[in-house]
């Protein structure tokens, strides 16, 4: 019944290539810190209970994204080259926390809002003056396709997407056109830490895969890489150096952070290609997160890496 | 850059992706679209002509020949996917070109070059200008926007029977979802079709009237939530363009790209306010009012107006037929009009046989493209010397499904085929349900192959999944179902349950207590008693501080779901539900109350909202499984599709199913009817939603025909009702009758 197909030709099957894309914070960073919880919530797309961690870091960012346009004159009818004045600040912090607030993005504490709106405002006030005339784009997106040859990942190769988003592009120099004299910074939500502190050592790579991806685009590595700590604003007369970090971004140093990034991704690459159940397991015990992470983690139940410190409660 | 002539271009392309080696090369059409030049161009792009590559080869050309800067080019694609695979093909011959030193690595910044859907591309330049009516505001998904509608339009609560049949085909009642649903389609046509709600308000038609006062409530209740949905970002994007940043995005300034180039891809499938914007992006002017841009003009649309498929979500095919005339409207120009007719897919004879039946179907001549030529099968296509059509008819769907089974069965011994993934089966729905795919994939299991088949729309059915809602209904309304301290369940509370939800959540409760009466999961008996106890304990009308979704969370870090976590099965059912979990705890809130009385537990609007919408969204539209958006064709499992689905897709063997289907009008062609007097402007659709649906199934069909590469078996449980779906011959004669079929040298099994 069948002689139809008799004389067909056989057909090859051809496997299409996954191409996927990373990004220093959400997958990178995210997966190091652990990969069960990056299994369930990115990979495999579970919806988290709370958006909890995210308030501050989110109100501060999009807070001084507001002050950035304010002083370029592109909110409203506001006239460029003039500074938000502290109304003008906290007008723009209530409508920002309305937002996040109704879309159920809600802060840990009134102390801790208290405190971005504060610092927020000194920013403002201490810094903008001669920060902002100096902005040259903000929430600037940088991306590069990359391609891990098949020797290097020890498998197949991998083909995918880096991404990264730079908070601020500052000039160095007002007069120069040249890529060569542009800063990139990023705020942190945070307190500056210690250089012995492994988060010092995650901001220093995300700043140089950055400083790597702006070559990419550019053609030449920026002038600075630079971290701002917003948090040390408690101390009002915090300095230039109390509250920044600048990264040093010499070749040796962002090709070991490209190495470590690409290494990680190969990791990543290894766990979708896993069969399902052994994909993305829990982390070793000596490689478990630090507490406020698990604290607040859907899956620290059941969660090997911390059996039995965490146990169900009744609402 | 230096930029490269076309010949020097075209010629290290060859070089750089080793085309020459294997004698490979544009076609002489092909080779003309990615040439052209400035202005309009319209390129027709029939099944398997190969589209996509002259897509990337025009853009490359225009960056490395033209030294257009990517910034300066819009892309738009049907699918996020589509346009993430366009973007990735780019990249990769531009990896090709720096590795053969034909561009240097600093050349082309790909990041700046927008390729997407034209939704996605207008979020992100609003989000990127921090335009003011998006500013801070959340775009809701399709579920978000559902709940949104089902909770704070006043619209669907409307009662009158009435009213709901002034848009809707069959003429029977409907329920609350049902009418979320509807009002969810007309609210979005409203926007798409760019109806003019002051006209409509000042309608004869009461019904209208209605319809129009309760849209520009809708939209003010989105405002007030700050939230925003797919349609509506389209039409914030037009008023974007007419404000002084949206002019320093068009035209550009000191610092800043004009848009100089907008390619569309799938241009049949576009609506009304996308063209507008299509046609604005490309310096249009319909509007006397608006500014004359500096833009070139330049406008390329690809697609294939038999190929459309998606008029019940607003897809317009006429735009695409009717483009010289819009072309003329708003740019004062002719497109230069290319059609690609060389057919690199399938065998010559299924080229044949779908070139025919287009061509000879009574009921769209005169609807197509001007000028349409016929495809051509190309030399590289599948050859070999056999008939690669086949027909199965049975006299029932279970003996059709037999043979069916039979057929696959003997590929796979013959190892004519390589991978299951290489064969499908389309259908019009692949409900799996007595009159749809359900006897197939039933007969396709039962002989012992793995099937795909996610818009089931079954996963709700599912005891697994059920166990789960009936915990939670367990700990917010104990005491439905169950003996136990006394009290009332709000469920017996709820009057306008219909049947259908009733039982499902009476089979989550049942589902949830065999559970809980096996004693097997002595934590999650635990957890759920202690919950029930706590809330109890508590006094008044008080928030409770665990939210839906951690008691969810909590429940699914106890056996027995936590071990079905790490189950390829179940794992991705369970994130569905969180997912839709989220949408509605977005938009009802997931902060539980206590209720007031000591009848109940959780406060009676809680409860009933949970029911209501949470579960009746489940019941009404049923759950489909979760689709990998990297792997749409899963290795293993043989693919059960609908024909959506299957668009801008290929496979060696194509079952097609669903031919005796009415060609009927739908819903989808009454609403565009209701509304089209109503247009901003003169609306383009003529002809009677009668014809019009007839020419929608007849491009749906010729869409499925033209898949495979190697064999097509058209199968049918009704030998009477597939006229349309064969067709007729040139001298309009049936198809499906044993003599022509017989003439063809194709058999019917």
């Amino acid at each position: 019944m069948s002689d139809n197909f008799k004389n067909a030709p056989p057909k090859d099957y051809d496997s299409t290539k996954i191409i996927r894309s990373y990004s220093i914070t959400s997958d990178i960073l995210s997966y190091l810190i652990c990969p069960r919880r990056y299994g369930f919530f990115t990979a495999r797309k579970f919806s988290p209970s709370s958006n909890l961690q995210f308030f501050y870091g989110t109100i501060i960012h999009q807070i001084l994204d507001k002050a950035h346009l304010h002083y370029k004159g592109l909110i409203g009818e506001k006239k460029a080259g003039t500074i938000p004045t502290d109304n003008e600040i906290e007008g723009y912090f209530d409508k920002i926390k309305r937002a996040l607030n109704l879309h159920g993005i809600r802060s840990k504490s009134d102390q801790s809002e208290t405190h971005a709106l504060k610092y927020v405002k000194i920013f403002n006030k201490k810094w903008g003056p001669k920060l902002y005339p100096l902005i040259k784009d903000s929430e600037h997106s940088l991306r590069m396709n990359r391609k891990i040859k098949a020797e290097e990942s020890k498998g197949e190769s991998i083909d995918y997407l880096l991404k990264g988003l730079v908070d601020v592009l500052i000039n160095s120099d007002t007069r120069s056109e040249n890529p060569r004299d542009v800063q990139i910074w990023d705020y942190k939500g945070k307190r500056k830490p210690e250089k012995s502190s492994p988060f010092y050592q995650k901001y220093v790579f995300q700043m140089q895969v950055y400083a790597e991806l702006y070559r990419y685009r550019h053609g030449v590595l920026p002038d600075k890489a630079v971290l701002v700590f917003i948090n040390e604003l408690r101390n009002p007369n915090a300095t230039y150096e109390d509250l920044t970090i600048e990264v040093s971004l010499e070749a040796d140093e962002i090709s070991n952070a490209m190495e470590y990034f690409e290494n990680v991704v190969i990791k990543i690459e290894k766990e979708y290609s896993k069969p399902f159940r052994q994909a993305w397991s829990a982390p070793e015990i000596n490689e478990r997160p630090d507490e406020n992470t698990c604290n607040i983690c859907d899956l620290r139940w059941s969660c090997p890496t911390v059996k039995g410190k965490y146990s169900i409660k009744a609402p | 850059m230096v930029a490269l002539t076309f010949k020097v271009f075209y010629d290290h392309m060859l070089d750089a992706l080793d085309w020459k080696s294997k004698g490979k090369t544009l076609n002489d059409k092909q080779k003309e679209a990615v040439r052209f030049g400035i202005g309009p161009l319209w390129i027709i792009a029939g099944p398997g002509s190969g589209k996509t590559e002259v897509l990337v080869w025009r853009i490359l050309k225009l960056i490395l020949v033209d030294n257009i800067n990517p910034k300066s080019i819009i892309v738009t694609t049907f699918t996020e996917k589509a346009g993430r695979n366009l973007a990735d093909r780019i990249a990769q011959y531009i990896d090709c070109l720096i590795d053969k030193k034909i561009i240097s690595f600093e050349t082309i910044n790909l990041a700046d070059l927008r390729v997407g859907t034209l939704h996605s591309i207008c979020n992100n330049v609003l989000q990127e200008y921090r335009y003011e009516a998006v500013d801070n505001k959340k775009l809701m998904n399709e579920v978000e926007q559902a709940y949104f509608v089902h909770k704070f339009s006043e619209m669907r609560k409307i009662r009158n029977d009435k009213f709901w049949n002034f848009f809707k085909k069959n003429q029977k009642k409907i329920g609350s979802w049902h009418k979320t649903k509807l009002t969810l389609t007309i609210f979005n046509r409203i926007t798409e079709d760019l109806i003019d709600v002051n006209k409509l308000l000042k309608s004869n038609n009461s019904t209208l009237r209605t319809t129009a006062k309760h849209y520009l409530h809708y939209l003010k209740r989105l405002e007030e939530q700050m939230l925003y949905d797919f349609a509506t970002v389209q039409k914030k994007f037009l008023e974007f363009l007419d404000c002084s940043q949206g002019q320093l995005f068009l035209n550009g300034g000191e610092e800043q790209e004009a848009i100089r180039y907008v390619l569309v891809d799938e241009y049949q499938d576009t609506n009304p306010i996308q063209e507008l914007i299509y046609f604005r992006l490309a310096g249009g002017h319909e509007n006397p009012l608006l500014h004359k841009s500096m833009n070139l003009k330049n406008l390329t649309i690809v697609g294939d107006d038999d190929q459309a498929l998606y008029r019940f979500r607003g897809g317009t095919v006429e735009l695409l037929v009717d483009f010289k005339n819009s072309c003329n409207r708003f740019l004062d120009l002719k497109p230069y009009f290319i059609q690609l007719i060389e057919n690199y897919r399938s065998h010559p004879k299924i080229v044949d046989w779908f070139n025919e039946y287009i061509k000879n179907h009574p009921d769209i001549a005169g609807a197509r493209a001007p000028g349409k030529k016929d495809m051509i099968a190309s030399n590289n296509s599948p050859r070999g010397n056999y008939q690669p059509i086949l027909v199965i008819a049975g006299d029932t769907h279970e003996e059709t499904a037999e043979k069916v089974g039979n057929i696959i069965k003997w590929l796979k011994d013959n190892h004519k085929v390589k991978d299951d993934s290489q064969i499908v089966l389309l259908f019009r729905s692949t409900k799996e349900t007595d009159n749809f795919a359900g006897p197939y994939v039933n007969k396709l299991r039962e002989l012992g192959n793995d099937i795909y088949n996610p818009r089931s729309k079954k996963v709700q059915k599912f005891f697994q999944i059920q166990e789960l809602i009936g915990a939670i209904i367990e700990i917010i309304d104990p005491t439905l179902n169950r003996s136990g301290p006394p009290g009332g369940t709000v469920f017996d509370s709820l009057t306008l349950i219909s049947e259908q939800l009733k039982k499902f959540i009476l089979s989550c409760k049942a589902c949830f207590l065999a559970l809980y009466n096996s004693n097997s999961y002595n934590e999650l008996n635990r957890y759920v008693d202690d919950s029930i106890n706590r809330i109890r304990g508590l006094k008044g009308e008080i928030w409770i501080k665990s939210t839906l979704q951690e008691i969810l969370y909590k429940l699914l870090n106890l056996e027995p779901f936590i071990s079905r976590l790490t189950n390829p099965d179940w794992a991705p059912r369970y994130s569905i539900i969180t997912n839709l979990l989220e949408g509605y705890c977005s938009i009802y809130s997931g902060h539980l109350i206590r209720a007031n009385n000591r009848l109940y537990l959780i406060n009676e609007n809680y409860t009933s909202n949970f029911y209501y919408s949470f579960c009746g969204l489940i019941v009404s539209m049923g759950l489909n499984d979760y689709e990998d958006q990297d792997m749409p064709i899963p290795k293993g499992y043989i693919q059960v599709m609908t024909y959506h689905q299957a668009k801008g897709l290929e496979f060696p063997y194509v079952f097609l199913g669903s031919l005796s289907d009415s060609l009927e009008w739908g819903n989808e062609h009454k609403i565009e009817e209701k509304f089209n007097p109503y247009r901003q402007f003169p609306s383009i659709i003529t002809s009677s939603k009668e014809i019009r649906a007839l020419r929608d199934g007849i491009r749906r069909f010729y869409m499925g025909i033209s898949r495979p590469q190697i064999g097509l078996i058209l199968f049918t449980h009704n030998k009477y009702g597939c006229v349309n779906s064969f067709g007729y011959d040139k001298n309009g004669q049936k198809r499906y009758t044993k003599e022509f079929l017989d003439s063809k040298g194709i058999f019917i099994i």
